[in-house]
Order: structure tokens, then C-alpha cells, then sequence
């Protein structure tokens, strides 16, 4: 488990990040979005005990970040994949991670599985033995994604997992955290892809120096904007909004593209009542179902950004 | 600090020197010049200077007169035995000088021997152990031994040839810690290295350790070469195995190694600063300075080519590197990295 309380950090006057308040659960993954220069990458670093905190205190797995021997602790049990793979060219894939391996102190006869289980999963195995240095930028960074899980930590940071890969790479690597995720290890990842994030975390954060809101995107989605719901008639919508505005709990009806959009608190509750009142007033419905608001709209509308 | 940390990264660093083509080259061309080719153009000269004074000289002394403790000026000599006699500006031929100074006078089929001459010209003379030999012209005359410039520029030739060694691991470092630090910077895989469970100190030992060894490595390998060399080469003129001596021995394996760590801490101080490895590697030159400083000093004769002044730059060099190595390690760490690295 992680845990932040009033976690903060500046650069000489500047502020990077601010009163940092988070709790992630064991096995959760976790998504920290916000846009450059929000803290994200200072936030992993004092996690991983990689810089010192301003102001405040964390918690990786019960120890204190930044603290000796705890630091070291924490060093040891968490996987850190930065913003650039930063892998040694000239040396193959397989020194690459056989080195990160040695440092963690894999002992010998898990860590030619672990690196052949991780390479077989990221699609590199039959280049195991070729340099770095001829791998696309793709290649390297599923090597950099192994390096973080090759000693079996228990808390991963990725730093944008899947920045400039390829839609095929990305799915692979999609996919790769997916299967890892079900062996319960906790996962922080900084990302920009919101869809991504969307896919892979059971809740994320969104910050700007200091957060924003938390919660599922889901959940974020419903605080933020609402439920609605969108009905299609097979006849046109203008003469059947007044009967749904004369229920009670329709707090907004509108019509937008032909189709009629109700805002409602809870759909699974009121949706067969607005449908058993158009009925009986005629209306012939085609469909009805809930207009899913994306995390890029909550996200736009907590940073400022514009809302389509 | 755990040693097998720091031998795991050493080993790393050790593996990817030998991957680039660049230091290769260095490791291998630099030591191969100054230990293979520099001696043999080296030797030369020396060789030239003593089969020069060793043609020999046969000299038949008829003695009639002994002269002891006396000054002499303008005087002419002949079949003399002088002990203890000062000679200035004289005429001495088919005479025995020991104990003596002679100086600005002509000396002709004559011995000489534990005296001092200064300015004089000597022809078809015998010499040995004179005390000082400076500024005098020799015809067909022999050195048994002791001649004291001969015998300085011997000794400075070879106390030279060994600072010329001591560039290896000097420079060296150069490109090698150029590689190793700013090459991590710069490819950034510092980041993912201080992630792990290692100390900054196992971290600056394992890296330094790889440098440490691939330079006193070749410089000791090319010291033994630089050896025989020149023993191969002089030894048969000379009638003696000039190296090692007690300079060799002290410059190689103190100051070598110490000029080593003082090349790799400058090294670690400039990569705080620079983000380009070849500007890393100009500006590491600097630490050449001290030991051309010392090269200059031997030359001009204001320090003596013996083995004191030796060890006692080496000292002051051990010295260096302790407050070197305190200001790196206040620069070498996490936070310092990967914030104040630019």
C-alpha cells in the first residue's frame, strides 16, 4: 500500500509538487494523470526514494520514504520504469536486464526464468542476444518495462509505460500489465493516455501540483458530470419532451441530435418509469441508454481545458 | 558498502568499454606508443652518448713530482701527482689528479680521479668518479665511470620516459569516466541504475572501481614493456639493467596510481556540469597539468631527478585526491543527480 500525507516538494521557489494526499491499496492500479510540469515525475521519484521531500511523508508497504534503512527497504521491493528507457546500448537485451536483476539480487537460478518469462511476454525473446542499439524505440521500452518488473517487486512506478509506442507495441504492453496486475501487485502509472489509463486503472488521481480529484473514472465521470440518459424515439423528440419534464425527478430534458437526453441521479431506478410514460403517451422507443462521459471530459474540465 | 554491488556495476562498466570501439583504441594505442615505440626513439640518444665517451684511452704515467694541499694558477705541469690541489688556469699533461679541482685549464693525457672539473678541456684523458663534470670539452677520452652529466642525462631521460608512462592513467580516465559518467547522463541510465538497492557509494566505487582498473591495468602492463624495452635496448651499451630504479618503482606504483584517482574524481566533478562526453574529455585534461608541472620542474633541474622528490609528489598527489574525492562525493548522489546534474 501507498500512502502520501501533505507530501510536497519545491525546486528552490518553485513549487512541483503540493500537500500530496493518496492512499493506494495492495494489488490496486493506480493512474496518476495532469499535464506537464504537474508533478507526476517528482511524485514517483520521492516515492521510489529516489529524491527527498520537501515537506510531509509517504508510506511504500509500511516503510517511510526517504528514511534510512527504510529507503533502501523500499528500493528494493519497487520497480521503477523512468520517463526514458535509459537502457546501455551496446549490451544485448539480456545483460541488460541480467545486470538490474544482479543489483536487486535475484538469485541465479530464478533470474534466467524471470528474464525469459518477462522477454517471452513482451514478444523479445528471440532477440535476447542482439544489442540494444538495434532495437526501435518501441523494443527498448518493453526492455525498460521487464527491467521494472525483473525482481518480482511488489509496487511498480511506471513513468508514461507507453509513450511513443506504436498502436501494436502499445497493446502488447497494455496487455503485459494486464496479466501482471492479476498477480496482485500494486501499479502507479504516470501516463498522458487517458484512454489507456481509463482501460487499465481501477482508480486514478488528477493533479496540477496537488490533487485534484480520485476516485474510479467512473466515478469521476458521475461527480463530475452527471448521468444521463439517451433515449431514441422512432418519431421525433420535440413532442415527447414536456411528458418526461412533468416527472418529478427529471431534473434536465433536452433534445440534442434528434435523440432525447434526461439527467437523472440514479438511471437504473428511474429509466423504467420515463419509459412507461413515454409509452403510454405514444412514443415508439427505439433504444434507450446511458451517455458515457469520458475521463478527457472530466479531465478538460478539472484542468481547465475545453469540453466537447 | 557491499563490494559485490559495486563488482556487479564494475563489471557492467567493464563489458561496455569493451564494446566501444573509441576506448578500445585508447586503452590499447595510448599504452603501446608510450611503452613500445617512445622507448625504442628514446633509447637512441642515450646509447649514442655512451659508446661515445667508452673508446679506449691508454695512458703511461711517468710520475716525478707529488704535490699536496696547494693552489695552483697559470702553472704548467707535467709527470705530477696532485692530491688535494687546486688547478686554475693551467697547462697539465701526463698527470695523477685526485682529491682535486680543476678549472678553465688544458688537460692532456692525464687521470682523473674523485676530483671536481669545471671548463676545461681534456684530451685523451682517463676519468672516473669525478664529483662534478660540467662545461667541459672532451678529445678521445674515457669515462670509467662516475660521469656525473653523462649519467644525469641518463637518469632524466628515463625519469622522463616515466612521467611520459604516468599520461596513461591520466588520460585514460579521461575517455573511459567521460563514457561512464556523462555517457549515463546523457543516454539517462542513471535514473533506472539509482532506482535499485544499491548506495551511492557502492555506486561511485563499482564505477570508478571498472576506470581504476582498466587504466593501472594497462599502465602496469605497459610499465613491464616499457621496462624490458628499455633494458633490451640500453642494457648491452650500457653494461647494466638501468630500470626499474627506486623513481620507476615509486611513480608507478604511487603516483600512477594516484593520478589515476585524481583523473577519474575530476571526471565525476565535470560530469555534475557537462552534458557532452568529448567536452568531459577536454576538460579532464586538465588533470595532465600537475604531472607536466612536475616533468618541467625535473627538466629545469629545480627538482632532482632522485626518488625523494618522487615520493614526495606522489604525497602531495595522494593528498589532492582525499579532497577531491570529498567534494565528488558531496556532488555523487541520488538527490544531486537527478536534480542538480544539468
Amino acid at each position: 500500500m501507498i500512502e502520501t500525507k501533505g507530501l510536497g516538494r519545491k525546486f528552490d521557489d518553485k513549487v512541483a509538487v503540493e500537500d500530496l494526499n493518496l492512499r493506494v491499496e495492495d494489488g490496486e492500479v493506480f493512474g496518476l494523470l495532469g499535464p506537464n510540469g504537474a508533478g507526476k515525475t517528482t511524485t514517483i521519484r520521492m516515492l521510489a526514494c529516489l529524491i527527498k521531500q520537501s515537506s510531509g511523508t509517504a508510506t511504500v508497504n509500511g516503510y517511510e520514504i526517504n528514511k534510512e534503512p527504510d529507503s533502501s527497504f523500499i528500493r528494493s521491493i519497487v520497480g521503477v520504469l523512468p520517463e526514458s528507457p535509459g537502457l546501455y546500448d551496446s549490451l544485448s537485451a539480456n545483460r541488460n536486464l541480467e545486470f538490474f536483476a544482479r543489483l536487486y539480487g535475484v538469485k541465479d537460478y530464478e533470474r534466467e526464468k524471470r528474464i525469459e518469462e518477462l522477454l517471452r511476454m513482451l514478444e523479445l525473446w528471440e532477440r535476447r542476444e542482439e544489442p540494444v542499439a538495434t532495437f526501435s524505440k518501441g523494443m527498448k521500452q518493453k526492455i525498460a518495462i521487464a527491467r521494472a518488473f525483473v525482481h518480482d517487486p511488489q509496487v511498480v512506478f511506471l513513468d508514461e509505460p507507453t509513450a511513443g509506442l506504436d498502436p501494436q507495441a502499445s497493446h502488447t504492453v497494455r496487455e503485459f500489465l494486464l496479466a501482471l496486475r492479476k498477480e496482485g501487485r500494486t501499479i502507479f502509472i504516470n501516463s498522458h493516455h487517458l484512454d489507456e489509463v481509463e482501460r487499465l486503472c481501477d482508480r486514478i488521481a488528477i493533479m496540477n501540483t496537488s490533487v485534484l480529484a480520485v476516485g474510479s473514472p467512473q466515478e469521476l465521470a458521475r461527480r463530475y458530470w452527471g448521468r444521463t440518459t439517451v433515449i431514441e424515439l422512432s418519431q421525433p423528440v420535440q413532442g415527447f419532451l414536456e411528458v418526461v419534464r412533468s416527472l418529478p425527478f427529471a431534473s434536465k430534458v433536452r433534445e440534442e441530435d434528434g435523440k432525447m437526453l434526461v439527467d437523472l441521479d440514479d438511471p437504473e431506478e428511474r429509466n423504467p418509469t420515463i419509459i412507461e410514460a413515454l409509452s403510454r403517451a405514444g412514443a415508439k422507443i427505439e433504444y434507450v441508454t446511458e451517455f458515457k462521459r469520458s475521463l478527457e471530459d472530466v479531465y478538460m474540465k478539472l484542468i481547465g481545458g475545453e469540453v466537447r | 558498502m557491499r563490494m559485490e554491488k559495486a563488482i556487479i556495476i564494475a563489471k557492467k562498466d567493464i563489458a561496455e568499454f569493451a564494446k566501444n570501439r573509441y576506448i578500445l583504441m585508447t586503452i590499447v594505442l595510448l599504452p603501446l606508443i608510450i611503452s613500445v615505440v617512445l622507448p625504442s626513439i628514446y633509447v637512441l640518444p642515450i646509447n649514442a652518448l655512451s659508446k661515445q665517451s667508452t673508446k679506449p684511452v691508454d695512458l703511461n704515467l711517468s710520475i716525478t713530482l707529488k704535490l699536496n694541499n696547494t693552489t695552483l694558477t697559470n702553472a704548467v705541469l707535467f709527470g705530477t701527482e696532485l692530491d688535494h690541489v687546486t688547478v686554475i688556469g693551467s697547462v697539465v699533461q701526463g698527470c695523477l689528479l685526485r682529491n682535486s679541482t680543476v678549472t678553465n685549464s688544458t688537460v692532456t693525457g692525464s687521470r682523473i680521479g674523485y676530483s671536481a672539473v669545471k671548463t676545461s678541456i681534456l684530451t685523451r684523458c682517463v676519468l672516473f668518479n669525478l664529483t662534478t663534470d660540467s662545461g667541459n670539452v672532451l678529445h678521445e677520452s674515457q669515462y670509467l665511470n662516475g660521469n656525473t652529466d653523462l649519467e644525469r642525462v641518463k637518469t632524466l631521460m628515463f625519469n622522463l620516459l616515466l612521467i611520459l608512462l604516468i599520461m596513461t592513467p591520466v588520460t585514460i580516465p579521461t575517455v573511459t569516466a567521460s563514457y561512464s559518467f556523462v555517457g549515463e547522463k546523457v543516454n539517462k541510465s542513471l535514473e533506472p541504475l539509482l532506482a535499485t538497492p544499491i548506495t551511492d557509494m557502492e555506486l561511485l566505487v563499482g564505477k570508478s572501481g571498472s576506470i581504476f582498473a582498466v587504466s593501472m591495468g594497462a599502465t602496469w602492463i605497459s610499465f613491464v614493456i616499457s621496462t624490458v624495452m628499455v633494458d633490451v635496448l640500453t642494457g648491452p651499451i650500457l653494461g647494466y639493467y638501468p630500470l626499474p630504479n627506486a623513481y620507476w618503482i615509486i611513480g608507478v606504483l604511487l603516483l600512477a596510481p594516484a593520478m589515476c584517482m585524481m583523473s577519474i574524481l575530476t571526471n565525476v566533478i565535470i560530469s555534475s556540469r557537462v552534458n557532452d562526453v568529448r567536452v568531459s574529455q577536454q576538460i579532464g585534461g586538465v588533470v595532465v597539468l600537475p604531472v607536466l608541472l612536475f616533468l618541467f620542474l625535473s627538466i629545469a633541474g629545480v627538482l632532482s631527478t632522485g626518488a625523494l622528490p618522487m615520493l614526495l609528489f606522489s604525497i602531495v598527489v595522494v593528498a589532492a585526491d582525499a579532497g577531491i574525492l570529498l567534494l565528488a562525493l558531496r556532488i555523487f548522489n541520488r538527490e544531486e543527480i537527478l536534480v542538480s546534474w544539468k
